[in-house]
């Protein structure tokens, strides 16, 4: 179960990695999960103040300290 | 002196005001078009410096960098890797609010030394030391000039065209030799090779090359080794962190914690605590569906009555005036009939043309792609689907365009086949005609129309069997793995108005022009089917009804009634439509219905059209509406035609009927072939023949 709020550390799936970076999301950023439809549901995330929606194996992705 | 036609494209993120500009600039003098090589729209003006110096302006789809992720992204890309497709120039714009994430795609444009210069927007909320103090560092830093633009006070514009005109005149001052860290200085050299063999102009574009020579160049000449997926997806990354780090001590630089107004603002985090909601974001979505399509009957009927009164007018008007003559008939039953039955419905349709657009322009899309994505994806669709979904409700020409932001190949093409089944904007013509047959006018608790609510129904019901058919589609397409939905929330704004108004107004032109052309085609045709037969038949008819009418004793105005009827049974058109009756006759149809069926298969908007030539000539009564027409309409038992169950088989067939080229059209260019757009159709045309058949026989 990842962590809901803290800092990037890395982003597991490359393919991932490329196109959240693409979109400035980078390793060292402040990220939080502001609320989610359940389990499965679309998350959405909070990313240096932005909001961002994305779905629960892509928040898993992301490692989080 | 000659003319200077000069391309400039228009470029920037997703939601950074791009078209906003686009519309400030170009207003009313644009046309939408496709890109060649892929469909999508694009939207080019024409921008007129001097009397000899044009130029052409392209809104390219807003994009985060040229490594893109969608079809729709990757546009911008492939112009700029196809010498003959690249724009002279790029005008990039970028959205003061989001500073830190808007420059990754201008370094990169600026590596392939394409003369640019950048317009900041969304400044409204800055102090003006702060914008100069960006625009000053930025500008020495990147060596090109930036101009800051206000659309509410029109800051700005006038610098845009003095730039414009700048650019034009000396590119080469725009050029900037920004070349901030790429990737590894081993995989550099090779590069290198490639630029000088090649003779790419900078490094990057060599780079880009490697990256997708073979995607952009559909037959691969294997003139140098590209990227490997697993190398193109690293050195993207690679590449794209390298950036970030000088941009981001860049944007540190000129921003201090005061002035850091990246984040989400206080009226967008507060709004979404309602539209993000598990529960009531599906009631505020669902609300303001219902405000939508209560708009579009409660705005509408104004104008629409004006309409069709004038149209009554001008009818009796000329038929006053003209002598009793063929021609006068075809100007009048045919042309005018026609055109009425479709014009009374553009109040509608550019009703709910504009409230999309305003949907769209206030953000609040993307929170129903949020809200609806895991739902879509057991029908094995995407939260981006619902985009298209909606936007089919005014047409399904840019709604299936539209899925060409979704990843993955089996939810595309699953979206593309639902969207026709979406009730169109050409749809609501025939609803509204018939819907009157099923429920009179009246309210349920003093608030609800019941008219509006069988209209939601209808919506729904198609919502529904379109999701079905999604469902079966998910068993057999094969499902790729490359489906997400990370998507970034934008700020709610208020939309600028005379953006979303220019956009309807673009939308219902086309829709006028394209509709009224196959219209008075249509018209004019059946008109001549509908009032002409073999040589011969109508003067027999016409005698039998003579001797008939002495015999019976009948006073000339009923005589003129029931040979009007025979003689359409026996034009053209009758005997069309008779052919047709023996398979339409189990949904509860007849020859008319048959013709209009016939004359609404290219275009279902033809129907109320068709339905007002035909009954127009079988009477004349001076009722203006098509509806107190069709409500004398009797069998030949005298009970009342349009009855509570043919209405509502009629409705079911146009619910689920694909009568549209255009739609039929877009499908081949966007799946490439025949394949879907021929399923598309069979699918189709059987649902709404069972479907009626069904309603009819069971009711």
């Amino acid at each position: 179960m990842n962590k809901a709020n803290g800092v990037i550390l890395s982003i597991k799936n490359q393919a991932l990695a490329a196109r959240l970076s693409a979109m400035g999301i980078k390793p060292g950023q402040q990220i939080a999960l502001i609320r989610k439809l359940g389990k499965k549901g679309s998350h959405l995330v909070e990313i240096q103040g932005k909001y961002y929606a994305m779905r629960p194996e892509e928040f898993n992705e992301i490692v989080i300290l | 002196m000659s003319k200077v036609n000069f391309r400039v494209g228009l470029i920037g993120n997703p939601n950074s005001g791009k078209s906003s500009l686009f519309n400030a600039l170009t207003g009313l003098d644009q046309h939408v078009g496709n890109f060649p090589g892929v469909t999508v729209e694009k939207a080019e003006g024409k921008i007129y410096l001097e009397k000899d110096k044009i130029i052409t302006l392209i809104d390219f789809p807003g994009s985060y960098s040229l490594h893109a992720n969608t079809t729709d992204e990757f546009i911008l890309t492939e112009h700029i890797l196809k010498e003959d497709q690249v724009p002279q120039a790029f005008l990039y714009i970028l959205d003061l609010r989001n500073i830190d994430q808007q420059l990754l795609l201008l370094t990169q444009i600026l590596d392939l030394n394409i003369p640019t210069f950048v317009v900041m927007t969304n400044t409204e909320s800055f102090s003006s030391d702060y914008i100069s103090k960006v625009k000053l560092s930025f500008q020495s830093k990147m060596g090109i000039p930036f101009v800051d633009v206000n659309y509410r006070t029109k800051k700005g514009i006038p610098e845009i065209y003095s730039q414009l005109k700048n650019i034009l005149e000396n590119p080469s001052a725009f050029v900037s030799d920004l070349n901030i860290a790429i990737i590894d200085d081993q995989i550099v050299k090779d590069i290198k090779l490639v630029q000088q063999k090649y003779d790419y102009k900078t490094l990057y574009q060599a780079i880009l090359n490697k990256h997708y020579y073979n995607k952009v160049n559909k037959s691969f000449d294997g003139r140098f080794p590209i990227f490997t997926a697993e190398e193109s997806i690293r050195f993207q990354i690679q590449e794209t962190l390298n950036r970030y780090k000088v941009l981001d001590q860049w944007v540190a630089e000129v921003t201090n914690q005061e002035e850091q107004k990246f984040g989400q603002s206080n009226l967008t985090k507060n709004l979404d605590k309602f539209a993000t909601h598990p529960i009531l974001g599906f009631g505020v979505f669902f609300l303001i569906m219902y405000f939508v399509f209560q708009a579009i009957f409660a705005l509408a009927s104004f104008p629409m009555d004006w309409i069709e009164g004038g149209f009554a007018m001008v009818n009796t008007f000329i038929k006053d005036i003209l002598p009793q003559h063929w021609m006068t008939d075809l100007l009048t039953d045919g042309l005018l009939a026609g055109l009425s039955g479709v014009l009374v419905f553009i109040p509608q349709i550019a009703i709910l043309f504009f409230l999309i657009g305003f949907l769209e322009e206030c953000g609040y899309m993307a929170r129903v792609v949020y809200l609806f994505d895991y739902l879509l994806r057991k029908f094995g669709l995407n939260g981006r689907s619902l985009v298209g979904l909606i936007s089919g409700g005014a047409c399904a020409v840019p709604a299936i365009m539209s899925a060409r932001s979704i990843p993955s190949y089996s939810e595309r093409i699953a979206t593309m086949f639902i969207i026709p089944l979406i009730p169109c904007s050409a749809r609501i013509p025939v609803y509204v005609v018939l819907i009157a047959f099923l429920v009179p006018v009246t309210t349920m608790y003093g608030v609800f129309s019941v008219q509006v609510l069988i209209f939601f129904g209808l919506y729904l019901m198609s919502i529904i069997v379109a999701l079905l058919i999604s469902l079966c589609l998910k068993q057999i397409l094969p499902q790729s793995e490359v489906s997400y939905l990370l998507i970034q929330l934008p700020d709610y704004q208020l939309p600028y108005f005379k953006k979303v108004l220019i956009g309807s107004w673009l939308k219902v032109k086309s829709f006028i022009l394209e509709a009224g052309k196959v219209i008075i085609i249509i018209s004019i045709v059946l008109w001549f089917l509908s009032s002409f037969s073999f040589p011969g038949e109508f003067d027999k008819l016409e005698k039998n009804i003579a001797e008939q009418c002495k015999v019976e004793n009948r006073t000339a105005e009923e005589c003129e009634k029931i040979l009007n009827g025979l003689k359409l049974e026996h034009s053209f058109a009758g005997k069309f439509g008779r052919l047709l009756e023996p398979i339409i006759k189990p949904l509860g149809f007849d020859w008319k219905i048959g013709i209009a069926l016939i004359t609404s298969f290219a275009a279902r908007e033809v129907f109320v059209g068709t339905m007002s030539t035909i009954y127009q000539i079988g009477d004349n009564s001076d009722e203006k509406s098509l509806h107190h027409r069709l409500e004398k309409e009797v069998r030949a038992d005298g009970s009342k035609f349009f009855d509570f169950k043919t209405s509502l088989s009629l409705i079911v067939f146009y619910a689920f009927a694909l009568q549209c080229m255009s739609t039929i059209s877009v499908m081949r260019r966007e799946t490439k072939g025949w394949k879907w757009p021929i399923i598309q159709l069979l699918v189709m045309s059987a649902l709404a023949y069972f479907s009626s058949l069904l309603v009819y026989q069971l009711l």
